[in-house]
């Protein structure tokens, strides 16, 4: 009987731990390189992973390289060559950090809030501190979250051939969208 | 001699500003026109990856794959529906992101469902997030949603 009762309690515990943190495989990155002078580099990423720990304001995700769809396949093999992204030796972009505001972020009641991210973010073995804001929809049980960073690429050692002056934006955006 | 060198020097333009363009309006090709390069099951893909992930990246990374599989999951957002086949055991999974248009079919499938999905591989990435491999899936179409 107090085996049965000390099984319960841990396993109520754990449940209760791992439910605040959200995870899911289907977040999504936007990423906008276009000009005025061109529209083309523009991608989508539909699977990333992204976490987010309702306890403790931490948020990840995780996005195969690979994974960032063109409409143009010329676009999207430079993206992935040596000189932009080299995703066959970094497979992975990543970003990690924490909800700075996270005692005004009532996850429990429905609306929207205004998150102040700040973090860091790893592209191409690089790791560069940076800071955003994210918007949060709280509807029921589901957690909307959106947010922008707008990145250098040289920053990253990701320099632009002259040909592409002007045509890629040199400081590209990001937007996250993921549902918990 | 002079107009010679004109003609030509507006003929190279022409090459080059015609091959620009060609490029740039490139698109991918719709994926029901696309040849598979190989068919798999769902269950042997995953395990490939898990045995030899960089044999099986440089097998699978950038091709056409047709893989037939049971669905665990499908998972929405927004305007987006994501097919996933996972196993349960490891965690690792196979996820399936789609080409537009692909909705009316994709919105009658459940978890639970075998089906046969063709799309380009973009091989696997070791989620730290989830302690497991994820096999991404792009420009996917759905080839039958048969119960």
């Amino acid at each position: 009987m107090k085996k049965t009762l000390l099984l319960t309690t841990i396993s109520l515990m754990s449940l209760i731990s791992f439910s605040q943190k959200k995870t899911t495989t289907s977040a999504v990155i936007n990423f906008d390189a276009a000009t005025p002078l061109d529209s083309l580099p523009k991608a989508v990423n539909k699977t990333v992973v992204a976490a987010l720990n309702l306890t403790n304001g931490e948020v990840a995700f995780e996005a195969s390289v690979k994974n960032f769809s063109f409409s143009n396949p010329m676009m999207q093999d430079h993206f992935n060559g040596e000189n932009w992204m080299n995703s066959e030796k970094f497979p992975k972009a990543t970003f990690k950090g924490n909800i700075k505001n996270l005692d005004k972020i009532n996850f429990t009641k429905a609306g929207k809030y205004i998150a102040t991210i700040e973090g860091e973010l790893n592209i191409k073995g690089n790791v560069k501190p940076v800071s955003t804001t994210a918007q949060i929809n709280v509807v029921g049980k589901s957690i909307a979250t959106s947010a922008t960073f707008i990145i250098s690429l040289a920053d990253y050692g990701i320099e632009l051939p002259k040909i592409a002056a002007g045509k890629v934006s040199e400081n590209p955006s990001i937007k996250v969208t993921a549902k918990f | 001699m002079k107009k010679k060198i004109i003609i030509i020097s507006g003929l190279l333009l022409l090459v080059i500003i015609g091959i620009t363009y060609y490029l740039f309006s490139m698109k991918f090709d719709d994926m029901n026109d696309v040849k598979s390069d190989y068919d798999i099951s769902a269950v042997n893909l995953m395990k490939e990856f898990q045995t030899n992930d960089s044999l099986a990246n440089k097998r699978y990374a950038d091709k056409i794959l047709t893989v037939n599989g049971l669905v665990t999951d499908v998972e929405t957002a927004d305007s987006i529906i994501n097919i996933k086949m996972a196993d349960e055991q490891s965690g690792s999974y196979i996820i399936f992101s789609f080409q537009k248009n692909e909705e009316e079919l994709l919105k009658d499938i459940i978890a639970g469902d075998t089906i046969l999905v063709k799309g380009s591989c973009s091989g696997a990435i070791y989620s730290d997030i989830l302690s497991a491999y994820s096999i991404a899936f792009k420009r996917c179409i759905l080839l039958n949603n048969k119960k």
